[in-house]
């Protein structure tokens, strides 16, 4: 085994040069003769994993063991060669002097009196605290699990799996950022599966919907552009003049949460011009003509006009263009889904695409994203709990682990009583920064025992833990990524040593599973051994390699592979719902409590007190808690802002530049004022980050108000991000 | 006989009586730094007194007056109180390590870099200077190899070289250690250790750690051995 520099400190004198004696500590005496010079370049290919549409291929350029720079990969057809202005910003991630380095305690929580400490020691302290736990319980359940999104790579699953080697555990379940829209075409189609975005070069007619591509999924605007060269008009409709919609050809800025409202008056509109495609949709949905009677019945153009604030010309001019222009693709985005109705409103927009045959078409579909790709081994994922281990017996009779709301979790670990939650094991998560209601996170994890935080970076998260563990980036790692947006698959080899002490969660699960061996024989089913490669090989498995044309993952080395499917999905017309057919009318709604047809559900209403609409959407310099962080992004946009509109703004005194209190009753954040009009005077915009050395979080406003759908599909309904009220003042 | 830049440089040292012990001085202060900053700020209950021996020495035989003040101060500190290097700790972790973005990252191309980064060119350079004497770091790839307890380590073992080679009257490979300790620091060491010096005098309120930056750069000067 290799001495570690602090082993090797007080151990006997090392090498030394020629006759003199010296005690080398952090040097040694090379072996090899001495070579100074540079060493040729070496590429190695990634894939970025961060939870992100475009999943890019990259290229590592790699001297003398030192990332120099990263470029996007020539050979991902999706992709193509570029990255966003994310990507392009990694070196930095990678070589921060901010970067987490070594295990480190904190003592007490939140007090920043940290202590280095050694990965053996971090492994033993982690260790008996679970091994207390579960004797003081006779359970492991005190201890709650929360991982999703840091790191996408399918390795990373193996934290996961480092719960289930331990036993039954308390595991935050669900998602939040899609799951409505997930369920609404679980119920439609049986599940989500949206065209290759390669394919939309065939549209010719566009409507994002919800949907700012320019930030959130660069590379899909290339194939936009060259249906737009062939033709096809873009359509972006969004409360927010967002990049995107300045690239449109017709910009619609809708009401918040009115989507549906649209969707109907569009549909009733098409119904009484017989733009319908009776053929497609009768033969291939149940329900449907149960839906045309209730648009009959229910709506009309100037209800829809009323509700969405869309003049009624432009719902008929956009209703004849998309049922008669085919094919035409709709691109439903993940914000527009993020209300208490926003799920059904995605189920409206599927019916609108039924209902003209632009479903299972090249060209057409309701493109909201796919899982299609990502049927791996999940090898690191899967362990069986060690003998005897005492689980929580749920609604089925069935004993396993215990799942909590990930949408609500502040206060479902707070709820749990038999046993209580006493541990918390944070990987590839930042609740700190990302949950909902930050007040009462802020006092959820100060109610804990212990809390574990794996990450790169000193977040929210980290600065409320006991023991802070350092995590790899991707380039110090072996993973496989998929997407789900694009068909490919991508190898991600490593690149570079770790730095520092970092590793990825399966090492770490590995060192986990000595120590508690060692304390106590079977108390942990984690394999102890494998090269961070093999571990990568054990997630291939025959159904991969046949969707790739491969019959081993080394074949990826020499570039990405696009999934063998067809570019429209659903075009073999096998929907996966219990009809088999589209369900236009789902029982399975009905059942959950939700209206069986694609009808108007009422959007949440602003409270007197907190008149106006936050909305706290993705930003254009980071993803959630990443990159913003970054030097580059601290000068490229160095502050957070609020955008107001003007006629709002002049309301509430407020000027370009003021620092402005924005509060409701949970809690308030003090920011400053960008008069715009890219948003209406019904919503103010502030995107969610987080900045270097700053407390800002727009999540202080945020209550976990659950969105209509993603039970079905996710276990949990999402957020409704976007039905956050506040009122505003000068500060 | 030509005499060399490093034969004069030799003879004005024994014209100056220079003794060896003051070689030996300086040599264990740039260890003694070296193990500072390496063993990090858990260990400073075992890293300050060799610290503030080496500086005392060297005070005491020709350091600067100012810095009489500076190894007073770190002696004061010697019989803390275990709250107090507890204390001491946390702040050299706040400063040096983490997990916070440190206030004075100790490594050299973080300063120096046009990337404020780590593993930069300097990085590189300082890699190749340890290769011309057949040495790595033993934490190459992982750790920055321009850490500052690498380099002081590096400048001492040059000294030690210089010095045996002078007590072996091997003049000419005493020349060599000491014009390379030169060398490297004035590419090197010179070039970040008063930034990194401020760095830390801005960040903390620790007596110590001020004190402990002043004695840092006055001890990695090249001119204190001229």
């Amino acid at each position: 085994m290799k001495l570690s520099r602090r082993q090797f400190i007080g151990g006997t004198a090392a090498a030394a040069a020629g006759a003199a004696l010296f005690n080398f500590n952090l040097l040694t005496k090379s072996v090899t003769a001495a070579d100074d010079s540079l060493e040729e370049m070496k590429t190695f290919r990634n894939v970025c994993p961060r939870n992100c549409y475009d999943t890019c291929g990259q290229i590592s350029y790699v001297q003398n063991g030192i990332l120099k720079k990263v470029e996007g990969d020539p050979k991902h057809g999706y992709t193509n060669g570029k990255l966003c202005l994310k990507g392009y910003t990694y070196t930095r991630r990678v070589y921060s002097p901010d970067r987490v380095k070594y295990p480190m305690k904190q003592t007490p929580r939140g007090s920043g009196n940290w202590t280095r400490i050694s990965w053996d020691e971090a492994m033993d302290t982690i260790a008996k605290k679970i091994l207390e736990l579960k004797s003081r319980y006779g359970s492991t359940l005190p201890i709650c699990f929360n991982k999703y999104s840091g790191n996408f790579g399918i390795v990373h699953y193996g934290a996961e799996g480092t719960m289930s080697s331990i036993g039954y555990t308390t595991r935050a379940l669900g998602t939040p950022c899609w799951p409505a829209g997930i369920d609404a075409q679980t119920y439609d189609f049986g599940t989500l599966y949206s065209n290759d975005p390669e394919d939309m070069v065939n549209a010719k007619y566009l409507i994002l919907w919800g949907q700012n591509a320019a930030w959130t999924a660069i590379h899909t605007l290339p194939f936009i552009n060259k249906a737009r060269e062939r033709g096809a008009k873009l359509v972006v409709i969004d409360p927010v003049l967002t990049s995107t919609a300045s690239k449109a050809d017709l910009y619609i800025q809708i009401n918040s949460s009115t989507d549906g409202a649209l969707a109907l008056g569009m549909a009733r509109y098409i119904l009484d011009n017989n733009w319908v495609d009776w053929d497609y949709a009768r033969n291939n949905s149940v329900g449907f003509d149960e839906w045309v009677d209730y648009l009959k019945t229910n709506i009309t153009l100037d209800w829809a006009s009323e509700k969405t604030g869309v003049p009624q010309d432009i719902i008929r001019e956009i209703a004849r263009e998309y049922a008669t222009t085919k094919p035409a693709s709709m691109w439903v985005g993940y914000g527009m889904q993020r209300h208490i109705n926003g799920g059904q409103n995605v189920r409206i927009i599927d019916a609108l695409g039924v209902m003209t045959g632009n479903v299972g078409k090249s060209g057409g579909g309701v493109n909201y994203g796919h899982l299609e790709t990502w049927g791996f081994s999940y090898n690191a994922m899967v362990n069986p709990a060690p003998k005897g281990s005492k689980g929580f017996i749920g609604p089925d009779g069935k004993e396993g682990d215990r799942n909590i709301n990930m949408n609500n979790f502040a206060h479902d670990v707070m709820a749990q009583n038999d046993p209580p939650v006493k541990m918390l094991w944070l990987a590839c998560r930042n609740p700190g920064s990302q949950d909902p209601d930050t007040n009462a996170i802020e006092k959820m994890f100060a109610a804990m025992e212990f809390v574990v935080t794996v990450d790169s970076f000193f977040n929210k998260t980290v600065q409320m833990s006991d023991i802070v563990l350092p995590a790899t980036t991707h380039f110090e790692d072996w993973d496989v990524m998929a997407s789900y947006w694009h068909y490919w698959i991508g190898i991600n080899q490593r690149a570079i040593d770790p730095l520092y002490e970092s590793k990825s969660d399966v090492e770490i699960a590995m060192l986990l599973s000595e120590k508690m061996n060692a304390l106590e024989p079977g108390s942990c089913t984690f394999p102890t051994s494998g090269t961070p490669e093999e571990w990568a090989a054990k997630e291939f498995n025959p159904g991969i390699h046949s969707l790739l044309g491969i019959s081993d993952y080394r074949e990826l080395i020499e570039g990405p592979r696009k999934a063998k499917m067809t570019p429209a999905s659903w075009a073999d017309g096998k929907f996966r719902t219990p009809s088999k057919k589209i369900e236009i009318h789902s029982d399975l709604a009905e059942k959950n409590g939700l209206p069986a047809l694609p009808v108007w559900v009422e959007d949440m209403k602003a409270p007197e007190k907190y008149p106006i609409r936050l909305f706290t959407p993705h930003p254009q310099h980071g993803l959630h808690s990443q990159f913003q962080n970054l030097d580059w992004m601290m000068t490229a946009n160095p502050e957070p802002k609020v955008e107001i509109h003007p006629v709002l703004a002049a309301k509430y005194g407020i000027s370009e530049g003021d620092k402005v209190k924005i509060y409701n009753d949970l809690g308030s954040i003090i920011v400053k004022a960008h008069l715009t009009r890219t948003t209406s005077p019904e919503v103010i915009v502030s995107y969610e980050a987080w900045y270097k050395d700053s407390n800002f979080n727009v999540n202080y406003t945020l209550k976990a108000t659950p969105s209509d759908m993603g039970k079905q599909a996710t276990g949990n309904n999402g957020v409704a991000f976007h039905d956050n009220f506040v009122t505003i003042e000068k500060a | 006989m030509v005499q060399t830049k490093g034969e004069v440089f030799l003879m004005r040292e024994c014209a100056e009586q220079r003794t060896l012990e003051k070689y030996q001085a300086k040599i264990n202060l740039l260890l003694a730094l070296s193990r500072f900053f390496d063993q990090g700020g858990e260990q400073l209950p075992k890293t300050l007194e060799p610290l503030n021996k080496a500086a005392a020495v060297l005070v005491q035989s020709e350091g600067p007056k100012e810095l009489e003040s500076a190894v007073k101060i770190l002696e004061e500190y010697l019989n803390s109180s275990p709250e107090v290097y507890q204390a001491l700790t946390y702040e050299f972790n706040r400063l040096f390590v983490g997990p916070a973005a440190p206030k004075a990252p100790p490594y050299e191309s973080v300063y120096r870099s046009a990337e404020g980064l780590v593993m930069q060119e300097q990085t590189l350079a300082v890699r190749k200077m340890y290769l011309r004497e057949g040495l790595h770091s033993q934490e190459q790839g992982h750790e920055p190899d321009d850490f500052i307890g690498t380099e002081l380590e590096f400048m001492a073992y040059l000294l030690s070289r210089a010095l045996s080679s002078q007590q072996e009257q091997n003049l000419s490979a005493a020349q060599y250690y000491l014009e390379l300790h030169r060398e490297f620091c004035s590419k090197h060491m010179e070039q970040w250790v008063e930034a990194f010096a401020q760095a830390i005098g801005r960040s903390t309120d620790y007596p110590l750690f001020t004190a402990l930056s002043k004695i840092l750069v006055a001890g990695t000067q090249s001119s204190f051995c001229k």
